[in-house]
């Protein structure tokens, strides 16, 4: 339900792209050797902004990626986008898009090698079946879609404002959400304010637990695409703990399709 | 899958292909602890009801509320069968609307008035409307996670609620007189009602009775700024007290609504007010196809009579201490502190220091599997049926529970 701006949509759109998808290049150098082929050991680093001042940075070297939620000052490129549509489409693919490379248009090579990585992630975001039935392929793609459901959420909190609203009336706590018994698993926690989120079990135990029966339906939960008081009616998404803070951010969780479809 | 609801499940595998959520609103599955209780009831009688699966259970929630009397009560079934008999629902009201409106300005301390719905919800939101009207102001307060029906104005959850539809509604933390001064002496020329439950009793917390100096303070701030008191009776009336159950705490109010045990089960919700209102009243429009059926209106008069014949808020308080009491002395015993809220009729007991409920979770999901139906996260309702001897049943079973619990 869209009750904002088109202006603000837009811009959380952006905010999406740039911290909630962009980090998926730290797991894919991390879990896919595709991925560390095609960077074969060149290092730089990217940062994409806006005109309105939104920045992030990827940064390769020895063979990963780190993600930095700003601007990296000594960045070897600098897309500058100079409205936040525009970014959109880039990472959309669609309609107008071609960035200001401000810094670092002469690195051809470097850019190169990020266009690949790029159709190497969104592959690994919409891969076909034949990919999806390799199992190690399958946790993988798995873990980038989660991970970038995870972030977005943060995000969300922060900057939408019905998220915002849903939140500050949530009890505190912290929420880890898991595929089966010892598939992916991340947390978050929503204290003071803010949500702070993980990889695997937390250290202390969670307020409430999420338990989805496969990644099919964590993916499916987290996109919308499920009745979810169905499948906890089912069994196939348990829920133990803390409701609350579980239905909240759940809800979060379902609006991330109105604006980015990983 | 739970051998013992493997009925239930059958059901509710049907029901989600052809119903949202399977089983929607409060009675969902994910409310309670899903596999772990029944979703589907079969039959019911007294203080018990039974399961699809043939599970039978001593019932603390009495269908949410409404069953003050007791499931198939002989006397509200032999009249709503008589009345039935006759017809339900016409073009036109019946004498049943006219007799139960008297009854209701006659019992209901401070009642001039009375119109009808079906649920609660009906009730609070033309209420609100009907403030409105009078006051020729906008704005609603309300306690802060406080339950007050379905509408856009006061829904929980998020699905399908804008901003817009709560931009005239403010929030106060309850028993805090600061934070309900601090905002009728902000919004106190725009509010047109304050609403209350008569005591607090949000899910997943403790309830919370009203402190005197609290229902003080209310009174006296609605009275100096001319905003309306209305006070949701809808779970709680005529479990409490016969007149209403503003009379035990103090309240004073201009409205009230009523719901739930009105009609010990038959569908049927009230809301009555003083005479100052009724003109106002009048002009907010309200109707529902169901609304004037005579079967329920004439349960209702049933109930009041039954309750107020056989004194049924002392016998729910004393049956509600016995059974508070005897779980407090058994979570001791079992090592498994308990702690108890809200008024004896309608407590709420819970594991203590369980932020995130899990503890409470099992508890009453044991409780439930061995006969005692407890809701984990919402206050319970005790019923005059549930006797001595169905409460000392009640405590065994949950000892049994109790015993078999690692927490």
């Amino acid at each position: 339900m869209r009750e904002i701006t088109q202006s603000l949509h837009r811009k959380i759109k952006a905010r999406l792209f740039l911290n909630a998808v962009l980090p998926a290049f730290e797991d894919l150098l991390h879990y896919s050797e595709c991925g560390q082929s095609i960077l074969s050991g060149r290092d730089f680093s990217l940062r994409f902004q806006t005109s309105s001042g939104l920045k992030s940075t990827l940064q390769f070297n020895n063979q990963a990626c780190q993600f930095i939620k700003t601007g990296l000052p000594s960045s070897n490129i600098v897309l500058h986008f100079l409205t936040e549509e525009q970014l959109n489409n880039e990472f959309e693919n669609k309609g107008f898009r071609i960035p200001l490379p401000i810094k670092g248009a002469s690195r051809f090579k470097d850019i190169k090698v990020f266009k690949a990585l790029s159709a190497e992630l969104e592959t690994s975001l919409r891969p076909d079946d034949t990919r999806l039935a390799d199992p190690t392929f399958h946790d993988f793609h798995v873990a980038l879609q989660l991970g970038i459901a995870l972030r977005a959420v943060i995000e969300l909190t922060l900057h939408e404002p019905r998220s915002k609203r849903i939140m500050a009336e949530t009890p505190e706590g912290i929420a880890y959400f898991c595929v089966g018994a010892e598939g992916y698993g991340a947390w978050l926690e929503w204290r003071n304010g803010s949500i702070t989120v993980g990889k695997g079990p937390p250290e202390q135990q969670p307020d409430v637990c999420v338990t989805f029966a496969d990644a099919d339906t964590a993916l499916k939960a987290v996109g919308n695409r499920i009745d979810v008081m169905a499948a906890i009616g089912l069994g196939d998404i348990q829920v133990t703990g803390l409701i609350p803070l579980a239905d909240a951010l759940g809800y979060i969780f379902e609006r991330i399709p109105l604006y980015i479809q990983p | 899958m739970n051998p013992h609801y493997s009925e239930s499940m059958a059901l509710f595998k049907r029901a989600s292909a052809v119903i949202p959520g399977g089983i929607y609103g409060h009675a969902s599955p994910a409310a309670t602890v899903p596999g772990a209780f029944p979703y589907f009831a079969h039959h019911a009688d007294g203080g018990r009801y039974w399961d699809v699966d043939g599970n039978a259970y001593i019932d603390l929630m009495c269908g949410y509320g409404p069953i003050l009397l007791g499931y198939n009560h002989p006397e509200v079934n032999a009249v709503a069968a008589e009345v039935q008999a006759q017809g339900d629902c016409f073009n036109h009201p019946t004498e049943y609307t006219v007799r139960l409106a008297e009854k209701l300005t006659q019992t209901i301390d401070g009642a001039d008035w009375a119109v009808f719905g079906k649920n609660g919800s009906d009730m609070t939101s033309w209420s609100i409307r009907t403030a409105r009207e009078f006051t020729g102001k906008k704005r609603i307060a309300k306690a802060t996670h406080a339950y007050h029906g379905i509408d856009p104005w006061c829904v929980p959850g998020f699905g399908g609620v804008i901003a817009e539809d709560r931009a005239q509604i403010d929030g106060f933390e309850w028993n805090n007189i600061e934070s309900l001064t601090a905002l009728v002496e902000q919004q106190g020329d725009a509010l047109a009602a304050i609403m209350l439950t008569p005591f607090h009793h949000p899910a997943f917390e403790d309830s919370a009775l009203p402190t005197p100096e609290f229902v003080t303070a209310v009174n006296q701030l609605t009275q100096h700024y001319g905003i309306l008191l209305i006070i949701d009776d809808v779970r709680c009336g005529f479990r409490l007290h016969p007149q209403g159950s503003h009379k035990l705490y103090g309240f004073e109010p201009d409205l009230i609504c009523f719901s739930k045990a009105l009609g010990n089960g038959y569908p049927i919700s009230a809301c009555v007010g003083r005479k100052a209102i009724k003109i106002a009243a009048s002009k907010c429009f309200l109707t529902g196809s169901f609304w004037n059926a005579a079967v329920p209106m004439a349960a209702a008069l049933k109930t009041i009579e039954i309750a107020e014949r056989d004194q049924i808020a002392i016998q729910l308080e004393r049956r509600g201490t016995q059974l508070v009491e005897g779980m407090l002395e058994l979570g001791l015993r079992y090592g498994i502190p308990l702690q108890a809220s809200g008024p004896a009729a309608m407590p709420y007991v819970r594991v203590a220091d369980d932020h995130s409920f899990r503890k409470q979770q099992a508890l009453c999901a044991a409780a439930t599997q061995n006969g005692l139906y407890l809701h984990p996260h919402h206050n319970w309702f005790l019923c005059a049926a549930h006797t001595r001897e169905v409460i000392d049943e009640g405590l065994q079973r949950f000892e049994v529970a109790l015993q078999g619990l690692e927490l």
